[in-house]
């Protein structure tokens, strides 16, 4: 039996809020959404499961009308849904009355409920949120059930506010794989039984990595899971190293380049690191023009040969000034107090 | 070393000009515009050179005394005395020559190291200490405050050694100001970041304005009706706002939640017809007429009273008719058929009127009409559900629209506020800044205290004699603050801003010689231009008979003729 995982799509999000690629970014979300359907088609898998956080809120009729006409496309593919804490179900919502097409479950209750597939040999348990929180155990209250199937779990949690569990229960369940949602970065939490799936388009800057959605192949008990990349975009951090002689426009011109080379659509986040001319700044601003930069963050020091100076001005005010701060902790606001006051001090110096 | 003689070649308006001068105090007096400034400056460059442009902050020198015609000439030279032996130094300042050379005088051979030889016969005098102590140009005379500063920026800069190296007070200036560029800076991010979130809130409040107006236009005031024997409660809406009343079963309206039976209370029109055209409910539910209140029945029968007796007569004028003859007879029949016309046009109203009632009170009293009448009933009341559902279907599209909005808002404010609260906490820059300019004044107050004693003696030594003996000491107290002690005050120690004008520049003059002395002895000379305009005559005096009596040449220019007469008077008097 062949599954794909997913969970945390967001639909309806827009990541980025302000900036210029906002609305584009709201668009790749259903993108991606629906090439990890073909995705499905084209592997031919027997079931899709969607582990929570399909919608980044509470859907209304005219979202779930499109979701569905997409899950029923790739019919005769059998979904099986729950809710999570972002498009968590309500008593008198849409989503709860919805009528989904033939091929598609979602396990609505508050309590664990099953579906089985017994032309596929597998049973998938799981329950959805109510609220935007859910203290209750992850596994409290599931059941594996027959074992003569593949036993699926599938839940969306992870922290203490969010069905919380521990990965060595995960591991002592009888469940065959525990399809996870909720935490946007992949990951195995026990090796070959229990993934995040992760969000297949990053939503956040925190997403860092790669992100798509998990194809698996179960044979009775065992079950073998692989990761596949969909995104179409990552946010990605990089640091620029720079020099005395580096300005401004020499900088934008060398990141410019970098994010051209390494990746034009993904989403960067940049940390300048190395040495800037005594008394002179980068304009951050400016650099953000180099691609889709979300952010640039100024670390760089002043060229200052400290022990040089130290010696050239022993005795004098600016070598006790470095002194001063010789037995110092070495935390920012120390090291930034060290070259503000060098800095205004060198420069009344060549003043004088 | 003294200066024997200077040569100017060209700079500044002069031009092949020579001026010799003495050992000792030497007064060179001159109208206003005459040059003595030109002199003053050509002296200093020809001891320290002169750069084109070399500081924003001082006057460029450089341009200013470049000569227009032949500036390949300028420069000049400079005869020095240095123990016992002379030297030539040489310079030309032109950007495109810049040569300097030092010529010993006796043997015509030129030094190889002029810099060394300089710096030596300088002894430590650098260009800006010079500038802060014995080179004192015009127009640096300050009011008090600035004395002050001045004195207090000197005294900072000096170390233990008592050379100058750097202005403390100007780098605190620049930290200061760096500080409160970081402090705007944030404070215009704050306020940017405070107005997106306004923009936000009145969204919000514009959705809930919205929200709270829907609800306002949908509330039906319902009261209780029991006449019929069923237990039903009416429910009359605004006009224009859907149907114009409905029927609740008592289940409903319990389901409700009303606090007693009968009351009056407000429900919410549409939450009501959500549950209206579902497939087999038995509730009736009526888009009726609304019905005649028991003052419009009195009204029904009083006007059938009336018709009845219209009708009356109209039979009784009839039959009278019959039974006469002439005029009367004919006015009989008249009146006859008036009235029974009247009858007749009432009851095809009534019937009319009367017909719509009974499609009403069809489902009211659950009779059974005619197949077809019964059918076009049907299709009109389920026409009326629709375009109901229609209505409600599009409140409840525009409703999900405002729930999704609200929603993207509330995700959008609370990133905002999360961003407002890194911005309002992120003070590192300006603490940074804080704890530097904390430092260099923790130093500087180190530096000042620390500061050689001969510095001290030679400053209240010079104080001493420069105010008669008025003020005999000049210390530091704990706090790096100057402090001048007053012989007449009983030896009481006084703040600076304690003292008048003209005790000021007297102390200013002590600490500038004091350190020069310090630094290099009395080695190099004063060149003093307009130095003392602003002293009164009894101050000038002890002045100029101290300058007389200085061990260091002196070099004073002035307009002015009283520096001659004062020191005339002053050696005459022995």
């Amino acid at each position: 039996m062949k599954f794909l995982h997913m969970a945390d799509i967001h639909l309806g999000a827009r990541p980025d809020s302000g900036q210029p690629w906002s609305e584009q970014r709201a668009g790749e979300i259903w993108d991606t959404f629906r090439r990890a359907l073909q995705l499905a088609r084209e592997e031919q898998v027997d079931l899709v499961l969607i582990a929570g956080d399909l919608f980044h809120r509470p859907p209304e009729r005219q979202q779930l009308r499109e979701v569905d006409y997409l899950l029923a496309s790739i019919a005769p593919i059998r979904v099986v849904l729950v809710a999570g804490n972002h498009d968590h179900l309500d008593p008198d919502g849409e989503m709860t009355r919805f009528g989904w097409s033939r091929n598609v479950t979602c396990l609505s209750g508050k309590e664990f409920q099953t579906v089985e597939f017994p032309e596929l040999g597998a049973r998938v348990c799981g329950r959805s949120y109510y609220a935007q929180e859910d203290r209750r155990p992850l596994l409290e209250g599931a059941r594996p059930g027959d074992a003569s199937m593949t036993r699926i779990l599938l839940a969306h949690g992870g922290d203490a506010k969010h069905m919380p569990f521990a990965a060595g229960e995960l591991a002592g369940s009888h469940f065959d794989y525990i399809a996870l949602g909720h935490i946007h970065r992949p990951g195995e939490v026990v090796p070959g039984k229990a993934r995040y799936a992760g969000a297949p388009e990053p939503i956040d800057c925190a997403d860092t990595g790669r992100h798509g959605v998990i194809l698996g192949e179960a044979h009775g008990h065992l079950v073998r899971t692989e990761f596949v990349e969909l995104a179409c975009r990552n946010y990605r951090r990089a640091q620029l190293r720079c020099s005395e002689e580096d300005t401004t426009y020499s900088l934008l011109d060398r990141l410019r380049g970098h994010i051209e080379e390494a990746g034009p659509r993904d989403i960067w986040q940049i940390r300048l690191v190395g040495e800037r001319k005594p008394g002179q700044s980068c304009d951050t601003a400016v650099l953000q023009r180099a691609g889709c930069v979300l952010e640039v963050v100024d670390e760089t020091r002043p060229a200052l040969n400290l022990p040089r100076l130290r010696q050239q001005y022993r005795g004098q005010l600016i070598g006790r000034y470095i002194e001063s701060f010789a037995d110092a902790p070495e935390d920012e606001r120390q090291m930034r107090a060290l070259w503000y006051g060098l800095e205004a001090l060198l420069a009344e110096a060549e003043e004088a | 070393m003294i200066i024997r003689e200077i040569y100017i070649r060209r700079y500044g308006v002069f031009d092949h000009y020579r001026l010799q001068f003495n050992p000792g105090l030497n007064l060179i007096y001159g109208e206003n515009e005459t040059g003595k400034s030109t002199l003053a400056s050509f002296v200093h460059a020809m001891l320290f050179g002169l750069e084109p442009g070399r500081s924003k902050v001082k006057m460029d020198e450089y341009s200013l005394r470049l000569p227009w015609e032949e500036p390949s000439l300028f420069g000049g030279e400079m005869l020095v005395e240095d123990e016992g032996r002379c030297y030539r130094i040489r310079r030309c300042f032109y950007r495109s020559d810049r040569s300097f050379q030092i010529v010993d005088e006796e043997t015509g051979l030129e030094l190889e190291e002029p810099q060394r030889a300089l710096d030596g016969w300088l002894d430590g005098m650098t260009e800006a200490l010079s500038l802060q102590t014995i080179f004192i140009r015009q127009g640096q005379e300050k009011a008090e405050q600035g004395l002050i500063r001045e004195m207090q920026s000197t005294l900072a800069s000096m170390d233990h050694a008592g050379e100058m190296q750097v202005d403390a007070e100007k780098a605190l200036q620049r930290l200061m100001d760096r500080k409160k560029a970081a402090e705007n800076q944030r404070r215009v991010r704050l306020k940017q970041l405070d107005e997106t979130i306004e923009q936000k809130r009145e969204a919000l409040a514009l959705i809930r304005k919205m929200d709270e107006a829907e609800l306002a236009a949908g509330q039906t005031l319902l009261k209780p009706e029991g006449n019929d024997g069923m237990d039903r409660f009416r429910g009359e809406a605004p006009l224009g706002h859907g149907p114009s009343t409905v029927l609740l079963d008592r289940n409903e309206w319990n389901a409700s939640g009303s606090a007693q039976d009968g009351a009056e209370r407000r429900e919410t029109m549409s939450a009501r017809s959500d549950h209206t055209g579902q497939t087999g409910e038995t509730r009736e539910m009526v888009w009726a007429e609304p019905v005649l209140e028991r003052d419009d029945q009195l009204l029904k029968h009083s006007s059938n009273l009336l018709l009845g007796l219209v009708l009356v007569a109209s039979l009784l004028a009839g039959i009278l008719a019959l039974m006469i003859s002439g005029t009367m007879r004919i006015l009989l029949l008249a009146g006859c058929s008036v009235g029974l016309l009247t009858v007749l046009v009432v009851l095809a109203v009534r019937k009319q009127t009367r017909t719509e009632v009974v499609e009403s009170a069809v489902y009211h009293d659950s009779q059974k009409p005619d197949e077809e009448v019964r059918k076009a009933l049907e299709a009109r009341a389920a026409l009326r559900r629709q375009e109901d559902q229609a209505r409600q279907q599009l409140k409840k599209a525009e409703r999900a629209a405002r729930r999704a909005r609200e929603e993207e808002l509330r995700e959008q404010l609370e990133a905002l506020y999360a961003q407002r609260d890194r911005v309002a906490g992120d003070t590192l820059e300006t603490e940074a800044l804080e704890l530097a300019a904390e430092r260099l004044k923790e130093l500087s107050r180190e530096q000042s205290r620390d500061l050689s004693e001969p510095f001290f003696d030679a400053v209240s030594q010079l104080t001493e004699q420069l105010t008669k003996g008025a003020y005999d000491l000049v210390c530091l107290d704990e706090k790096g603050q100057v402090m001048v002690r007053s012989v007449e005050d009983d030896g009481k120690l006084l703040r600076l801003e304690q003292l008048s004008g003209g005790t000021l520049r007297l102390i200013s003059l002590a600490i500038r010689f004091g350190a020069a002395r310090v630094v290099s002895g009395e080695r190099v000379p004063a060149v003093l231009d307009e130095a003392f305009a602003m002293y009164d005559n009894d101050r000038l005096a002890a002045v100029m008979k101290w300058l007389d009596h200085s061990s260091r040449q002196i070099i004073l220019f002035s307009c002015q003729p009283r520096e001659k007469q004062i020191l005339d008077a002053s050696r005459r008097n022995g």
